[in-house]
C-alpha cells in the first residue's frame, strides 16, 4: 500500500468513527450538529441572569430545576451578527467534559431542526477555510440531502479554558 | 505427618460444622472461618500437601470475596464454600491416594465460574498429587492467589471502597482502644478492635497493598493473643497500638495519594521496629502474672437467650456447658448444641443475632449516599416548592375563590414544606465522630504535659451540617489544646488551689435558634486578666484609658498575636493564637465568645448556624438586576444627603456616616449594569463590613430579605471575582449573590 493510500485509509477511519447520529439546528442560514450522547435535553427559552465581568458571549445563568447553569450565545461564540430571539429560539442543554465530570451547559441556538443519523462516507473532513476562521472545533462537514452540516465538536467549542482566560 | 493428620481432620471437622452454620451476611463467624482456612492451610503446607492447600487457599480467596460482599449471588457462595470444604475433606481423608479428584475439580470450576478465582499453577497433573512446595506455600501464608490479587490500577473502586472503610475502621479502632483503656479486661472492647483489624488485613492482602495487609497482620494477633486471654491489655499495649493505628492511617492516605495521582503501587515502609515491639509485647511477661482477663459482658447469654425464647430447656443448657467443660476444646456453647442436635443452627444464630443486638453492636441501621444524588434531591424540593406558589399565586387560580380547593392547596403545602425540612436534614449529620476524634487528643495531650483530664461530651447527637463539621474540627482541636495546655493546672497546683487533681473538660452541643451552640468549658485557672491589659498595652491593641469590662477584656484574647503562655511548649502557645480559631469561626458565618473566672475557669461558646447552604439574605436592585447581599456583612442602608457625599482627588468618594468617612462602591460600575439612579442621593447607600473594614455599596432599591439556598456557579464562573454563588429566587429565577470580599478587592484596584 502507498503512502498516500494509507493516508487516504486512516483518514477515512477517522471519519467512520464519527458516524452516528446527530442532533442537527440552525444559526442563521448554517446548519450544525452535535453528537445526541452529548446532548442532555432541549428546553424553551427562559429569562436568563446575566452574570458580570465575563465574555460576550455568556449570557448568563438559567435555573434548570434548581440547578445553576451556564448559558451560552452560538452565534456571539461563532461572531455571526446576533438577532432577538424568536419563539423558535431554543437552549439545549449539552454535557461538556469539565476538570470534574460532566458539566452541563446550556447552548443559545436559533433553532433546533431534527435528529439525523449520519453515516461515515457522507462526512468529509474539514477544509482548510483560510487563517480568519478557527477550525479545530469543527469534526467535519456532512452532506446530507444536498445539504452541509457543520459537526461540531462541542467540547472543545465550550473548553472552559477559554471562558475563565477572557474572564 | 501423623500428628499433623489428627489435627487437620479436627480442623476440618470444626470448619465443616461452622460452614453448616454460615450466612453470608455474618461477618463474625466467616471471619472464623477465614481464620480456620488460614489454619488448615498452613497444617496442609507443613504436611507436604499441595493439592489441599492449594484448595485452602481456593477457599481463602472464596470467602474473602463473601465477605467483600462482592459476590452477587450469596446462595450459590456460601453452597461453593460447603462443596469446597467437602472436597477439601475428601482430599485429605483419602491422602495422597487420590489422582483424581472429581470433587475439587468441580470446586476450581465452580470457584473460577463465580469468582474468577483460578488454581494456582499447579498442573492439573498435581492437583492430588503432593508436588511443588512454593506454589501452596503462597496460598497458605495468607496471601489469596496470585490471579484474585488485583494491581491497583484495575480496581480503583475497590481500592476507593478501601480507603473509606479503612480510615472509618481506624477511626473506630481508636475509639474503641480509649474505652479498653478505661475497662482493660472488656472482652467485647477487645472484639470490637479485633474485628475491624481482621477485616482491615483481609481487605488489604486482597488488594496486594502487602505493607498494610503485613502490619495488621502483626497487629492482629497482638490482639488475638489479648482475646485469648494470653496477655492483659496494659497502657503499653495501647500506647503502642495507638501508634500503629496512626502508622495505618498514614499508609492508608499514602495509597489514596498515589490512587489520585494517578501512580499506582504502594510505598515501602520500613515495618522491621513495629513487628519486633509486637514480638516483644507478645512474649508473657516474665515474673508475676499480668493482671488477669475479668470477662464481663452486659449482654446476656446465649443460654439465657434460647431458653427465654422456650427453644430448649434449662437443663440442656446446663448439659451443654458441662460439655464444653469437660471437653475443654473452647467450643462454642452453640456448636455444642447444634452438635447434640439440641437446637436447629438457624435458631442459634438468631438468638447470637440477638444477643448482639441487645449489647448494642450494629443497631445502627443507615444507608450510605452518594451526595450528589442528596444534593439532586434537595434541589429539586426546592423547586418544587417554587413550582407550588407558582400555581398557587397564578391570576386563575386565585380568582376561583373554591373553598375545596384552598384546602388541597393548604395539605399540598403542608406536604412539601415537611419534604423540604426533610431533604434538608438528609445532609445533616451527628456532631458524634468529630467529639470522639477529641477522646484521643485529650488524652494525648494530658499525657504530653503531665496532667490528669477527665473529658465529659454532651449532646453528641446533636444534628449538623456535613461541611460544617469537617470546617469545625481544626478550631476545636485548637481550642482544646489551649485548654489543656493553659487553661488546666498540673495536679500538685490544682491540689493547692483546693481543687479535685483530675482537671475536668467539658465538651458540648446543643442547638439554639438556627444555630449551633458547641461549648468548651474547663475548670482550671481561668484568663489573667491582669496580664492579658499589660499584654494588650504592650502590643498596643488598647490605650492606658480605654474602658474595659471584664468580658471585653477575656475578648482580646482573639486579637492577632496574642498569647499570654510564658514559656512556648510542644503543644500550643507558638503565637498562633487565638485570633486563628475566631477567623475560622467567622469564615463559618459563626462567632465565639469566651467567658471565664479566674482561678474557676474558662468557657469557650462557639456559635454557627445550621448548615453553610442557606444564608440570609438582602434582595437590592440595580437596575434590571437582581442580587443578594449576605444579611451578616450588613451594618446599616440609608439614603445620604448631598452634603455627606464628597470626592477625594476628584476620583474616589466618600461618605460621611456618622463621623466615619466610608469609601463609595458604586456597584453598577463593578457589576458592568445600567442603573437607574447615578447620584448618591437619589440612591440608597449599604454599609458593609469585612474583615474590619466598611464601605457603602450605592445600589437602586432593596427589594427585600430572603432565605436563599446557596448554589454552586460551576467551574465556568470561577474565575469571576465578586460573586459568591447563586441563588434561586421566589419566581424561580436565579439571583446572584455577591461575595463582599470579592467586591473590595475589586474596588481597590
Amino acid at each position: 500500500m502507498g503512502e498516500a493510500a494509507r493516508k487516504v485509509d486512516t483518514m477515512t477511519h477517522m471519519l467512520r468513527d464519527q458516524e452516528g447520529k446527530y442532533l442537527t439546528f440552525t444559526l442563521g442560514q448554517e446548519e450544525y450538529g452535535i453528537g445526541i450522547l452529548k446532548v442532555r435535553e432541549i428546553i424553551g427559552m427562559m429569562e436568563i441572569t446575566s452574570v458580570p465581568r465575563t465574555p460576550e458571549h455568556v449570557k448568563g445563568v438559567i435555573n434548570l430545576r434548581g440547578k445553576v447553569i451556564p448559558v451560552i450565545s452560538l452565534r456571539c461564540r461563532f461572531g455571526i451578527r446576533v438577532e432577538d430571539f424568536t419563539e423558535r429560539t431554543c437552549i439545549i442543554v449539552v454535557e461538556i467534559l469539565g476538570t470534574t465530570g460532566a458539566v452541563p451547559i446550556g447552548i443559545i441556538v436559533d433553532s433546533v431542526s431534527e435528529v439525523l443519523n449520519i453515516s461515515g462516507e457522507d462526512i468529509e473532513p474539514t477544509p482548510a477555510l483560510g487563517s480568519a476562521l478557527d477550525t479545530q472545533y469543527i469534526l467535519g462537514m456532512a452532506k446530507v440531502k444536498g445539504k452541509v452540516k457543520i459537526l461540531l465538536d462541542i467540547d472543545r467549542v465550550l473548553s472552559t479554558d477559554e471562558v475563565s482566560a477572557l474572564a | 505427618m501423623i500428628v499433623s493428620n489428627a489435627q487437620l481432620t479436627e480442623s476440618l471437622n470444626q470448619l465443616a460444622l461452622q460452614t453448616v452454620l454460615i450466612d453470608p451476611e455474618d461477618l463474625m463467624s466467616l471471619g472464623a472461618i477465614l481464620e480456620q482456612i488460614e489454619k488448615i492451610g498452613s497444617l496442609c503446607r507443613d504436611a507436604d500437601r499441595a493439592a489441599a492447600a492449594a484448595l485452602g487457599g481456593g477457599l481463602q480467596g472464596l470467602v474473602e470475596k463473601i465477605i467483600l460482599n462482592e459476590i452477587g449471588d450469596a446462595v450459590r457462595a456460601v453452597s461453593l464454600l460447603s462443596e469446597g470444604v467437602k472436597a477439601l475433606q475428601n482430599l485429605i481423608e483419602r491422602g495422597c491416594a487420590a489422582a483424581d479428584d472429581s470433587g475439587a475439580e468441580a470446586f476450581w470450576k465452580d470457584l473460577a465460574d463465580l469468582t474468577g478465582i483460578k488454581p494456582p499453577a499447579l498442573g492439573k497433573a498435581a492437583l492430588g498429587i503432593p508436588e511443588h512446595r512454593e506454589t501452596p506455600q503462597e496460598a497458605a501464608s495468607g496471601d489469596p492467589p496470585g490471579e484474585a490479587s488485583c494491581s491497583l490500577a484495575q480496581d480503583q473502586d475497590l481500592l476507593r471502597d478501601f480507603i473509606s472503610e479503612g480510615l472509618e475502621h481506624l477511626d473506630t479502632i481508636e475509639v474503641n482502644l480509649i474505652n479498653l483503656e478505661q475497662a482493660p479486661g472488656d472482652q467485647e472492647t477487645i472484639n470490637a478492635i479485633f474485628r475491624p483489624f481482621h477485616t482491615l488485613k483481609g481487605v488489604s492482602g486482597f488488594l496486594n497493598l502487602q505493607d498494610i495487609h503485613r502490619f495488621s497482620h502483626a497487629v492482629e494477633s497482638l490482639l488475638d493473643d489479648a482475646r485469648n486471654e494470653k496477655l492483659s491489655i496494659d497502657q503499653d499495649i495501647i500506647d503502642f497500638i495507638l501508634e500503629a493505628v496512626d502508622l495505618l492511617k498514614k499508609m492508608v492516605l499514602e495509597v489514596r495519594t498515589r490512587m489520585e495521582s494517578g501512580r499506582p503501587g504502594t510505598g515501602t515502609w520500613d515495618l522491621t521496629a513495629y513487628l519486633q515491639q509486637i514480638e516483644r509485647l507478645r512474649q508473657p511477661p516474665a515474673e508475676g502474672e499480668g493482671l488477669r482477663l475479668e470477662e464481663q459482658t452486659n449482654a446476656p447469654s446465649l443460654g439465657e437467650i434460647l431458653t427465654s425464647k422456650g427453644l430448649i430447656a434449662p437443663e440442656d443448657i446446663q448439659e451443654a456447658l458441662k460439655i464444653q467443660a469437660q471437653q475443654q476444646s473452647g467450643k462454642k456453647l452453640g456448636e455444642i448444641l447444634v452438635a447434640e442436635e439440641k437446637v436447629r443452627p438457624r435458631q442459634v444464630i438468631e438468638a447470637l443475632r440477638d444477643q448482639r443486638k441487645i449489647s448494642g453492636e450494629f443497631s445502627e441501621s443507615t444507608v450510605k449516599v452518594d451526595t450528589q444524588k442528596l444534593d439532586n434531591l434537595v434541589d429539586l424540593v426546592g423547586e418544587l416548592v417554587i413550582a407550588q406558589s407558582l400555581v398557587q399565586q397564578n391570576p386563575i387560580v386565585t380568582h376561583l375563590n373554591d373553598p375545596k380547593l384552598s384546602r388541597d392547596f393548604g395539605q399540598l403545602k403542608r406536604i412539601t414544606t415537611d419534604l423540604q425540612k426533610i431533604a434538608m436534614s438528609l445532609r445533616m449529620i451527628p456532631i458524634r465522630q468529630t467529639f470522639q476524634k477529641m477522646i484521643r487528643l485529650v488524652r494525648d495531650l494530658a499525657r504530653k504535659t503531665d496532667k490528669l483530664v477527665e473529658l465529659q461530651m454532651h449532646g453528641e447527637e446533636t444534628e449538623i451540617d456535613r461541611n460544617m463539621v469537617e470546617a469545625l474540627y481544626d478550631p476545636l482541636v485548637h481550642m482544646i489544646r489551649n485548654a489543656v495546655d493553659h487553661g488546666l493546672e498540673v495536679p500538685a497546683g490544682r491540689q493547692a488551689a483546693g481543687k479535685a487533681e483530675t482537671g475536668r473538660l467539658v465538651l458540648q452541643a446543643y442547638q439554639k435558634g438556627g444555630n449551633i451552640v458547641i461549648e468548651i468549658e474547663d475548670d482550671g485557672q481561668g484568663l489573667n486578666r491582669e496580664k492579658i491589659v499589660r499584654k494588650a498595652r504592650e502590643r498596643g491593641l488598647i490605650t492606658a484609658d480605654t474602658p474595659l469590662t471584664p468580658f471585653m477584656i477575656d475578648n482580646l484574647i482573639f486579637e492577632p498575636g496574642f498569647s499570654t503562655a510564658d514559656r512556648v511548649t510542644d503543644v500550643s502557645g507558638r503565637g498562633v493564637g487565638m485570633d486563628v480559631v475566631k477567623r475560622a469561626i467567622e469564615r463559618l458565618k459563626g462567632k465565639v465568645d469566651v467567658f471565664s473566672e479566674e482561678g474557676q475557669g474558662c468557657r469557650f461558646a462557639i456559635r454557627v448556624p445550621l448548615t453553610l447552604a442557606i444564608m440570609d439574605g438582602i434582595i437590592v436592585r440595580i437596575g434590571p438586576e437582581r442580587y443578594i447581599i449576605p444579611t451578616v456583612s450588613i451594618k446599616e442602608t440609608f439614603r445620604p444627603r448631598p452634603a455627606d457625599v464628597s470626592t477625594v482627588q476628584t476620583r474616589g468618594e466618600v461618605v460621611q456616616v456618622r463621623r466615619m468617612l466610608l469609601p463609595l462602591v458604586r456597584l453598577y460600575d463593578l457589576l458592568g449594569v445600567a442603573p437607574q439612579r447615578r447620584e448618591p442621593w437619589e440612591a440608597l447607600v449599604v454599609v458593609v463590613e469585612n474583615e474590619g473594614q466598611q464601605r457603602c455599596l450605592m445600589v437602586d432599591d432593596l427589594v427585600g430579605k430572603q432565605e436563599v439556598v446557596i448554589k454552586n456557579l460551576g467551574e465556568k464562573f470561577k474565575a469571576v471575582k465578586g460573586l459568591a454563588g447563586g441563588a434561586i429566587m421566589g419566581d424561580g429565577r436565579v439571583g446572584l449573590i455577591l461575595d463582599i470580599n470579592g467586591i473590595f478587592e475589586l474596588h481597590q484596584n
